[in-house]
């Protein structure tokens, strides 16, 4: 047994200068990690198993383009969730039925069953109401505990984006989860349209 | 879509609640964000709406992580292990069960099982959208970890094989009422065919004045956990108009059929679902 302790960089160095197996075992140690990521941005696990395998693929081939100023687990999750916005894209051109959204707000009977449902049930189905900008930016920041500055390079985007989806998404997500059902004038909480796809 | 661009209710007197989350998490600057903080300090309804934002990063935080399916974890591998064999050719192949294989030929079956899935969206009717949930090792062997599997039609049949390894879908011992033969039995393939006919039989029963939901037999007979799965199928849209227990790919499970507009959304779960602990209903596999 060869070195179990290399780091993260030692593993990406060695694989790029020839090691073959130094990437499965990088892989190996992060990967529920990243599946955790995969699957609740795609929702759908065939999805999420299609997009991981895409991006481990793409990363084991860029891995000499990786540079250290980022963390190896930083520059997999940017490939991976990049593999699954790619998928959701590509799926949102498709010409499918179109799953109609329900209209403004939500019915106070459906938060209230959501409410007495078992906790993390319901915050997962909350997460997959969101739009899927919404729901990346939190499942880095919120649930992953990225910094913001790492999401914002997983993401490719400004850390102010990143900030804003994550408030949006969480005025959303404490509408859905029925956190705000004991304020009064229900009507100024609502947090616009539920198209899902608001703050994009 | 800017921070403040949609109008708030003319009478309410509290900022928006994008606003408010806008200042949680440090998106507000300047005059804005101490007028804002300045209303919450003074404002208990949305010191509490602040503070819920911070019981929603809890829930968040709190959200377990989900496992890898073993059939992932094997399908990785295998993809792995595939990229090193093919990058070091020299190396010689210590089990022979599987052929070096170039990575080219990873992207060919790839695009090959692709093609398989348009090719069985096409055969679709519009109308309809097939959602099967539930049936992590049986979907995932179907389309993604069989690279030799050539059948045209992507049906049922291939699964067969993969029978012994369906016990950990699951996760708990079935019902033995459950493995009752007498259920109706579809595949993949049948279960389109008949989704019309289990849409007709709803009507009918509306019609009888049964009201909009049926349910033959078994589990969720029991209103709370129809209730409880059908809120875990994502993105379920519209009212709920049958529920069927059948066997689906020998594997007992339920068929929801939601309706909305004319459009209806026929979804499969495992008939795990809904249980506690919590076993939510997990779409793996969409054809649309």
């Amino acid at each position: 047994v060869t070195a179990p302790e290399r780091s993260d960089t030692e593993l990406l160095r060695a694989h790029a200068d020839g090691d073959p197996r130094a990437f499965e075992e990088l892989i190996h140690r992060h990967r529920d990690r990243l599946w955790a990521v995969a699957l609740r941005t795609m929702r759908e696990p065939e999805e999420a198993a299609d997009a991981l395998q895409d991006a481990l693929i793409s990363a084991y081939k860029a891995a000499g383009s990786f540079r250290a100023e980022s963390a190896v687990t930083t520059w997999l999750h940017r490939i991976v969730v990049n593999a699954c916005l790619d998928r959701i894209r590509r799926r949102q051109v498709r010409p499918t039925v179109p799953l109609p959204e329900e209209g403004p707000g939500e019915p106070v009977e459906r938060r209230d069953r959501m409410a007495e449902r078992d906790t993390a049930m319901a915050v997962e189905d909350a997460l997959g109401r969101l739009g899927t900008e919404q729901r990346a930016a939190i499942i880095l920041v919120d649930i992953e505990g990225y910094p913001v500055a790492d999401a914002a390079r997983i993401l490719g985007v400004a850390e102010g984006t990143v900030k804003s989806r994550c408030a949006r998404g969480r005025a959303r997500l404490a509408v859905l989860l029925g956190h705000l059902r004991n304020l009064d004038e229900p009507a100024a909480v609502t947090p616009g349209p539920a198209t899902g796809e608001e703050g994009r | 879509m800017t921070a403040g661009s949609r109008p708030a209710p003319p009478p309410s007197p509290h900022p928006h609640l994008d606003t408010l989350a806008d200042l949680d998490a440090g998106v507000l600057e300047g005059a804005e964000a101490d007028r804002v903080r300045a209303h919450v300090a003074g404002c208990a309804r949305c010191e509490q709406a602040v503070a819920a934002f911070e019981g929603v990063r809890a829930d968040l935080r709190a959200l377990p992580a989900p496992p890898m399916p073993a059939v992932v974890a094997a399908r990785l591998d295998s993809a792995l292990a595939d990229l090193r064999t093919a990058a070091t050719p020299s190396r010689p192949v210590a089990a022979a069960t599987r052929a070096p294989a170039p990575v080219a030929d990873l992207d060919a079956v790839r695009e090959r099982r692709r093609r398989r899935l348009s090719a069985a969206a096409m055969a679709v009717a519009a109308a309809f959208v097939l959602v099967v949930a539930g049936f992590s090792v049986t979907s995932l062997v179907r389309s993604g970890g069989n690279a030799t599997d050539s059948s045209a039609g992507g049906g049922g049949s291939a699964l067969e094989p993969g029978a012994a390894e369906q016990k950990d879908s699951a996760g708990a011992a079935p019902d033995p009422a459950a493995s009752d033969p007498a259920l109706p039995a579809y595949t993949s393939a049948t279960l389109r065919a008949h989704l019309a006919e289990l849409e007709q039989e709803s009507t009918a029963l509306s019609s009888a004045g049964a009201g909009e939901r049926s349910v033959l037999s078994g589990a969720m007979a029991d209103s709370a956990l129809r209730t409880a799965c059908a809120e875990t199928i994502p993105g379920h849209r519209g009212t709920l108009r049958v529920v069927r227990w059948i066997r689906y790919e020998g594997q007992p499970a339920y068929v929801f059929v939601f309706g909305e507009a004319g459009r209806r959304t026929a979804y499969v779960v495992g008939d795990q679902c809904g249980r506690t602990p919590a076993v939510p209903a997990t779409v793996l596999d969409t054809v649309r």
